[in-house]
């Protein structure tokens, strides 16, 4: 349908036609609009693409198409911030209707969204803000997790949040709320490294004990970013996605693979994004990473 | 406090309403910052994303006015209009609205052609990211199955075709303005690829009392976006495509000039198929 289209998909020898269209393995990347010639064009080891959901939710649009595109030579995982899973609106059945059908037309190997809210009362922030820790809230985030896997039939990801504060009245740590959560929704873990090093130097945790308490075998991927401080040396951290993964991160990235194994592992880059290659020297960092737990 | 509650807050708060008391007292102190600065990080998060994307929209408003006052503009439509659906794209679309009605207590009249500018840029964005099934589940409706190739529009009987209809592309929208909005549009939109040779086509000065404008913006098979400024007889021709009238209702309506707007309606890709009317008794 599309095969003379203006975007000019013409090197075969870049696509990864052999490559399991159905399962993600190794270090893929974000896949941005920038990149879609050069993924094409420019000979890349890179195996798998991740989507950011709301972009793509408008069926046969020109993003569409490239998510399509991308589709049909890469495995690729959804990933989404809209969910809202801790919300107390009611689940977006609008959202979730698109979201099914963009699954059935994409076929994600992954859909995930994250441990947060964006919307109250019909007024959304396009922001991942923080859940208070209380048995209250696992209850709700639970059922609408229920909820979401009901409606889409299949388990989805969630992945645990970059905070910048914490609420007095948590009655539990976010370890214990993933923890208990995983249990009581059957949900899996995507683990971002870096939100949890931000979040454990914001708020000063453990992020050892913190991923010493996760079941392994819920741990289905794994995201890597970049963050960035606010002043040195004694330093908050802002989770950007606008730089190289820092030094610290990629330490409590090898402790995560001694603990969990290969886990398919992504790099996102959000903010000024670099060239393509850059990113897929990114990904490569984290490839020969892998490789050695191997 | 309830889930609930704090989400109301914490709503309240990102878009600077009501106190914040209720909230600063249930926020952990740390060692990093007070409560103030801790929320202000997703205030400004939320804010700054949300001007982002009203950048991303109106490159050509935030130009004409500057940055720091586009800046004050978003600012207060963030506040005023905050985001009601999941689908960020959906954001800007009150933006020109918004300009409209508050032209005065925004002191627009030195730019008095900011909300046409606003209204074509929001076009621009519609038709790049608008669904080519929206345009096929309308035809549906009007019981059209059959498009055929425009190529094989000389094959039709003589005695059907009166009965043709056009079919236009997939995404398309009609502009108009009494100022000159696309000559304002193309010579202040960045990253233009070829600047001299619009400055040499458009001038470099723009007189803004030279009359209005009329401009088609489609979408073709390929994804290619286009747009181009049309006379009163294009724009009539295109509506009556798009209104679904045949040949022989515009034969009528467009007599001597017929032949010339069909060749210049499918040169330029406005008319990608045919099909022939079903249900007439002929």
């Amino acid at each position: 349908m599309f095969a003379n289209s203006k975007f000019g998909v013409n090197n075969a020898s870049a696509l990864s036609n052999d490559a399991d269209l159905g399962s993600v393995r190794g270090a893929g990347v974000g896949f941005r609009n920038e990149h879609f010639d050069d993924i094409f064009n420019l000979e890349h080891p890179i195996p798998w693409f991740e989507l950011l959901t709301e972009n793509y939710l408008t069926i046969n649009s020109i993003s569409f198409y490239k998510a399509e595109k991308i589709r049909e030579n890469y495995p690729v995982t959804l990933h989404g911030v809209g969910m809202s899973l801790g919300s107390t609106d009611d689940v977006d059945l609008n959202y979730l209707k698109r979201l099914k059908r963009l699954v059935s037309c994409l076929e994600p190997v992954y859909v995930s969204d994250h441990l947060s809210w964006v919307s109250h009362d019909g007024e959304f922030s396009h922001e991942l803000l923080p859940l208070p820790y209380t048995e209250e809230a696992l209850c709700h985030v639970s059922n609408r997790i229920h909820q979401v896997q009901d409606f889409l039939g299949r388990t989805i990801l969630v992945e645990n949040p970059s905070s910048y504060l914490s609420f007095s009245h948590s009655e539990m740590t976010e370890q214990e709320f993933v923890v208990q959560l995983l249990k009581m929704t059957g949900c899996d873990l995507l683990l971002d490294v870096n939100n949890l090093y931000v979040s454990a130097t914001n708020l000063e945790f453990d992020p050892i004990q913190y991923i010493s308490s996760l079941d392994s075998r819920r741990v289905k991927e794994i995201h890597l970013a970049g963050y960035e401080n606010q002043d040195e040396p004694a330093s908050f951290l802002f989770d950007t996605h606008g730089c190289s993964v820092q030094p610290p991160v990629w330490a409590l990235y090898d402790k995560v693979l001694a603990l969990f194994g290969c886990v398919p592992t992504l790099v996102e880059w959000d903010t000024d994004i670099p060239s393509f290659q850059t990113l897929v020297k990114e990904a490569q960092i984290a490839q020969c990473r892998l490789d050695n737990v191997r | 406090m309830k889930l609930a509650e704090l989400q109301k807050h914490f709503i309240d708060h990102l878009f600077e309403r009501n106190s914040d008391a209720g909230l600063h007292s249930i926020i952990a102190p740390t060692y990093y910052g007070k409560t103030d600065e801790l929320l202000g990080i997703y205030k400004n998060s939320t804010q700054h994303g949300l001007k982002a994307i009203l950048v991303d929209i109106f490159p050509v408003c935030e130009c004409l006015v500057g940055e720091a006052f586009f800046g004050q503009l978003t600012k207060r439509y963030i506040l005023q209009y905050p985001s009601s659906c999941f689908d960020l794209g959906e954001y800007g679309n009150q933006f020109p609205q918004f300009l409209s009605e508050n032209s005065e207590t925004l002191c627009l009249e030195t730019v008095p052609y900011l909300w046409d500018v606003a209204q074509f840029e929001l076009h621009w964005h519609q038709a790049l990211n608008q669904s080519t099934e929206e345009g096929v589940e309308k035809d549906a409706e009007e019981g059209v199955v059959v498009v055929q190739p425009i190529g094989e529009l000389q094959m039709v009987d003589d005695n059907k075709q009166s009965d043709i209809q056009l079919h236009p592309p997939p995404v398309l929208r009609f502009f108009e303005s009494e100022y000159p909005v696309l000559d304002i549009w193309l010579s202040n939109k960045k990253n233009t690829t070829d600047k001299a040779a619009i400055e040499a086509d458009i001038g470099a000065d723009i007189d803004i009392t030279k009359g209005g404008v009329f401009v088609l913006i489609w979408r073709d098979l390929s994804f290619n976006l286009r747009m181009e400024k049309v006379s009163d007889a294009q724009m009539a021709w295109v509506s009556a495509i798009k209104n679904n009238r045949s040949f022989g209702e515009m034969l009528e309506q467009f007599q001597h000039s017929f032949e010339e707007l069909l060749l210049w309606s499918i040169q330029n890709g406005l008319t990608i198929g045919f099909s022939v009317r079903s249900n007439n008794p002929c």
